[in-house]
């Protein structure tokens, strides 16, 4: 049963779903809850055992005792209840899923992304940030602007993202070569 | 795989980190929070509208806790700016830097009221149970609602009310379901002696540091370090005690708050230490051996003809009563 989150006591049915701050009845915190369909969802009797196979039915593939219900849209094995995962509209089986999510095709399984501009941005300006470091700059801006030329045509988060980080490394970096572009050449003419 | 989703409707929340923000968004069909590990790399995770069990919002004292610490120290910086400019001769510069530091304070106070209450959402479903740092404010979490439970009931359907109606928990749910959450972690019933003791000794010692400032007694400072140190244990071990326990999150907060404050104060008592050491080194080099001298020493000095050491008594005397007053409402309203 849901609980309240400071106390871990249950909540009472006449607190749910009511689209205000109600008190707990413990320590008084104030809560809103709501609770959705899904919580009294049962797991379906085909689901806790599928259905064995009385004639000459298709079976599962991974369980050739049961019977098919979907056939995989990857691999085309066919699927008991059990087996079957429906994903996206699709139903695909536990070996598909396990090698889309290695092989990273699966964009529903995909849970980590490297942002390049971050880090290009990040290499950039933190060594500028603390003075001591400002001579690790000849090292950082080359570094800063490889990213930003290696990952410009990269998609980098899943969710839409401007190129914004990518132009500011890349300027502030090149900023940073001319300044020590700029002292070889007074070093050299003095 | 590598292309990014364009469905993707960004909720206007966000939670600062250092050097990141983790972002919660829109899907069609599921929301994702992104959680940012330094702004170098992402972490999702997705709850599918049609697998969300319940949403939580449980309203904190963070903000209020917040806003009287800025508060307290917007007072003492008005309490220490008023005394440099009336006792010394102030540079442009320095006055300069104490004005941005006041306003600085000002305006993390204001936005903190105009933020209003804070709070925690968490999202539950068959197989997690996961707060969601963007949405930290109640205001925010109203907005968040209006947006969500319509995609969810969308989804799954509204809310069957006769089965609440039948007295029955409604939310009973399968296993794993929303019961697995609340046994993973129990909380233990502590006594609240302890808390009782620690906001009556910070109330006793924010009277002591007054009476030490206006009588200057070695007696009295002798028994204001003892205090000091007794109260600093105590807060050690209540807020050991009060981890994973039942007490109410005001008064949890409140026993933070102290031991934050303890700390702060030892770290004033060490610069104000090295500051006479500067300003008086022959005096200070006669007692540095002699514990008893140095108590009579600090006792007897006129702590009005020096600002940094008014500062530091003021604020030690304001912020353990301040304290001090919260933790015993706390308490009285726990008990009744």
């Amino acid at each position: 049963m849901i609980a309240c989150e400071n106390c871990r006591t249950p909540i009472s049915p006449e607190q749910i779903n009511r689209n205000e701050y109600t008190p707990c009845g413990y320590c008084g915190t104030l809560l809103q809850t709501h609770v959705f369909p899904a919580a009294n969802k049962q797991v379906s009797d085909e689901q806790k055992q599928p259905e064995i196979i009385v004639t000459d039915e298709a079976g599962c593939f991974y369980h050739p005792t049961k019977k098919a219900v979907a056939p995989c849209s990857s691999c085309g094995r066919f699927l008991c209840a059990l087996c079957d995962i429906e994903m996206d509209g699709k139903h695909i089986c536990f070996s598909c899923m396990e090698s889309g999510a290695e092989n990273n095709e699966l964009d529903q399984l995909e849970n980590h992304r490297f942002l390049a501009d971050g880090l290009a941005l990040r290499i950039s300006f933190l060594p500028v940030l603390l003075p001591m470091f400002i001579w690790f700059t000849c090292i950082t801006a080359p570094i800063s602007i490889f990213y930003v030329v290696r990952y410009w045509n990269r998609t980098n988060s899943i969710t839409p993202r401007s190129r914004w980080r990518f132009v500011a490394a890349f300027m502030f970096s090149g900023l940073q070569l001319l300044g020590w572009a700029a002292l070889i050449l007074m070093a050299v003419f003095k | 795989m590598e292309g990014s989703n364009p469905d993707y409707v960004k909720f206007p929340a966000r939670h600062w980190k250092l050097f990141g923000t983790d972002r919660v968004w829109f899907a069609p069909d599921h929301l994702l929070l992104v959680v940012s590990n330094f702004g170098i790399s992402e972490d999702y995770k997705r709850f599918y509208f049609k697998d969300i069990q319940a949403v939580n919002v449980m309203k904190t004292v963070a903000a209020k806790a917040k806003a009287i610490v800025g508060s307290v120290l917007l007072l003492l910086w008005a309490i220490l700016a008023a005394l440099l400019f009336s006792f010394s001769d102030m540079s442009v510069g320095g006055t300069i830097l104490l004005v941005l530091i006041g306003a600085g304070l000002a305006a993390y106070v204001i936005s903190r009221f105009v933020r209003g209450p804070s709070c925690r959402c968490v999202v539950y479903s068959s197989v997690q149970r996961q707060v969601l740092s963007p949405v930290k404010s109640i205001k925010t979490a109203d907005r968040f609602l209006e947006k969500l439970v319509p995609q969810i009931e969308a989804v799954q359907g509204k809310p069957d009310i006769s089965l609440m109606d039948q007295g029955e928990n409604h939310i009973q749910a399968p296993e794993p379901a929303l019961a697995s959450h609340v046994a993973e972690k129990p909380l233990k019933q502590i006594s609240d002696k302890w808390h009782w003791i620690l906001y009556l000794g910070l109330l006793l010692l924010s009277a002591l540091v007054v009476a030490t400032m206006l009588m200057r007694s070695p007696v009295i400072s002798l028994a204001e370090t003892f205090i000091y140190a007794a109260v600093f244990i105590i807060n050690i071990v209540a807020v050991v005690k009060q981890t994973g326990s039942t007490l109410p999150t005001s008064l949890k907060s409140a026993g933070f708050v102290s031991l934050v404050l303890m700390i702060l104060t030892v770290f004033l008592g060490y610069v104000n230490m090295v500051y006479f050491m500067f300003q008086t080194p022959d005096e200070m080099a006669k007692i540095a051996n002699n514990t008893w001298e140095m108590v009579k020493y600090f006792a007897q000095l006129d702590v009005f003809e020096y600002p940094f050491l008014l500062w530091v008594n003021v604020f030690l005397a304001a912020s353990c009563a301040v304290v001090g007053i919260w933790g015993v409402i706390g308490l009285w309203r726990k008990e009744e």
